[in-house]
């Protein structure tokens, strides 16, 4: 459903010996349904991929196809989870009216809206909390509201820009379970953007691994774990560590080229 | 906001083994104790306010009567001249008389027609400048040096470009109180999150409400500091401008009993001014604590006064 092909971006800047090309020829293709996580070192273009893919970049080369059509704006039917959560949320509005912000754009009647609405404050287990604001909340709850915010639109593709970067370990074992449990339930297809190795291989059917820039996609990794994901079985599971292991280790030696690379050639440049 | 009703917490929830009642009326009671200490600390702070005031009209009346000068009457002498002049009024105008309420409509109708004008050019320009960079880059060297200028430098200048009195204090005013509310909504729209900003790209929320419904109350908190700036250059324009050239006005009022030597009056001409300023500051800063409030700002009294 959603295909990259040849995917290229470069910075420009006034001084163009300083261009920077963060991607290049990314190749990535993904199907209903499934939950792919992009992971790779800081700084190698995984929010460049996925603000290209939300239509808020235009990529200064190679195509991107959503259902077969090419994404040139903001496509419909997109929702996307970002890091600083607490950020993306309206402080003056209460946690249902947040929501149902995203769903004005969409026209629906009124009782569809609020009825999706507190569907989604259940998924996320904020049944309680819609009259709240997200100041009154704590960060994990804030994360959730965010969460709730993107399924409420009943979205083709969910983008996720390292959703839980910034949340406690323990919450973030929950959100993770809780992402898990949303994704199967509502069949979505999730692009999710990482740089925690654990937390792709745990949350990914497959994790695409992205080398250093100028960026393509090093390795694309069917994860082959039983469906049914738990934070402490199988993170024991000695597939699961030796995927892991894979994964670090193809992210290692990318950077580790990347540098002798640069080494002998330092006046190499992006462009 | 601290009085919303929070759900009880869990160890008022585990307590409640007993009647239900015994419970919420915890609740009620603490809920009560701290409206009551709110509103002691308010009428701390108005005693200390009256008390402050009245110490320095009784130094200023103590002052005046021990050496005697014929430009500083003693304040009773002012707040006399003010009951025996202005207060005589028809109860359905507040009974204030006829020369006050002429002279206050005129500098207020000016203040607030130039205020607006300022407040809406400001906010829109503000818009635009925040949100392209390469409308900042070309506008900002004008804005710099625009607001570098002290307004009131533009009065002659005025003078000879607008020969209509009411034209000309509103466009000096317009002049003067423009750049704080310009600078704040740059400043308010620019420290707006970019995430905040693509995520509402792609929820698709139209252009209207991301203006309405985003951008304007994000950074709303900002844009009601420089309102409140604004409002003091509003009226310090008003007074000043009313001195060159008007025929009506509290800035005309007050130099026409100056000029006569009439400095009783003199002095009682700043009394609506300072009201004027008071009730001003008073209404935009309500205003400001309630939005910052809304943005859950931890406590939004601790503003400066």
């Amino acid at each position: 459903m959603l295909t990259l092909d040849t995917l290229a971006h470069t910075y420009r800047s006034r001084d163009r010996r300083r261009d920077h090309l963060a991607l290049d020829g990314v190749k990535l293709t993904m199907s209903a349904g499934e939950m792919v996580c992009l992971v790779g070192p800081s700084g190698c273009g995984k929010t460049t991929l996925l603000r290209a893919v939300a239509g808020l970049l235009r990529p200064t080369g190679g195509t991107i196809t959503l259902d077969g059509q090419p994404v040139t704006g903001v496509p419909d039917g997109v929702a996307m989870i970002a890091q600083n959560y607490a950020n993306t949320l309206l402080p003056w509005r209460t946690t249902t009216a947040n929501i149902a912000f995203g769903l004005r754009p969409q026209h629906l009647p009124r009782a569809e809206r609020r009825e999706r609405v507190a569907a989604a404050l259940a998924a996320v287990g904020l049944a309680d909390a819609g009259h709240k604001h997200p100041w009154q909340l704590s960060g994990g709850m804030q994360q959730r509201v965010a969460i709730a915010r993107a399924i409420a639109c009943r979205p083709r593709l969910l983008l996720a820009d390292e959703p839980f970067a910034s949340v406690d370990a323990q919450t973030r074992a929950d959100l993770e379970d809780l992402l898990l449990r949303v994704q199967r339930e509502h069949h979505m297809t999730v692009l999710l953007v990482t740089h925690d190795i654990d937390e792709a291989v745990y949350l990914g059917h497959r994790v695409a691994v992205l080398g250093p820039p100028p960026s393509s996609i090093i390795a694309d990794l069917p994860i082959d774990l039983p469906a049914d994901r738990d934070q402490i079985s199988t993170r024991e599971n000695p597939q699961f560590v030796a995927l892991r292991t894979e994964v670090a280790r193809l992210i290692r030696t990318s950077g580790q080229e990347a540098t002798t690379r640069n080494a002998a050639a330092p006046q190499r440049t992006g462009a | 906001m601290t009085a919303a009703p929070a759900p009880a917490p869990d160890t008022t929830a585990a307590a409640a083994t007993g009647p239900l009642s015994g419970a919420a009326t915890a609740v009620a009671a603490q809920r009560w104790s701290r409206r009551a200490g709110r509103a002691r600390r308010a009428t701390v702070a108005v005693l200390i306010w009256v008390a402050s005031l009245t110490a320095a009209g009784a130094a200023c009346e103590a002052a005046a009567r021990l050496a005697p000068s014929g430009f500083v009457p003693p304040p009773s002498m002012v707040a006399a001249w003010i009951r025996a002049t202005w207060l005589t009024g028809p109860p359905h105008h507040l009974y204030l008389n006829e020369d006050l309420l002429h002279h206050l409509g005129a500098s207020v109708g000016r203040m607030l027609t130039g205020w607006t004008a300022a407040v809406i050019l400001g906010i829109s320009l503000g818009i635009l400048l925040g949100r392209s960079p390469v409308a900042r880059d070309f506008v900002n060297p004008l804005v710099q040096f625009g607001r570098s200028v002290p307004p009131v430098v533009l009065i002659p200048v005025y003078y000879l470009l607008f020969p209509d009195a009411t034209i000309r204090h509103v466009v000096l005013i317009v002049t003067g109180a423009i750049w704080p509310v310009l600078l704040n909504t740059i400043t308010g729209v620019r420290g707006i999150d970019p995430a905040l900003l693509d995520t509402v790209r792609v929820l698709k929320v139209g252009p209207v409400r991301r203006l309405g419904g985003v951008l304007l109350p994000a950074a709303a908190p900002t844009i009601l500091t420089g309102l409140r700036i604004s409002l003091a250059i509003a009226l310090l324009l008003t007074v000043v401008s009313e001195m060159f050239g008007a025929t009506e006005g509290l800035g005309y009022a007050l130099l026409d009993a100056q000029q006569h030597f009439d400095t009783t009056a003199m002095w009682a001409w700043i009394v609506p001014i300072a009201v004027l300023g008071n009730l001003g500051h008073a209404a935009l800063n309500g205003l400001s604590r309630a939005g910052l409030a809304r943005h859950g700002h931890p406590d939004p009294h601790q503003l400066e006064r």
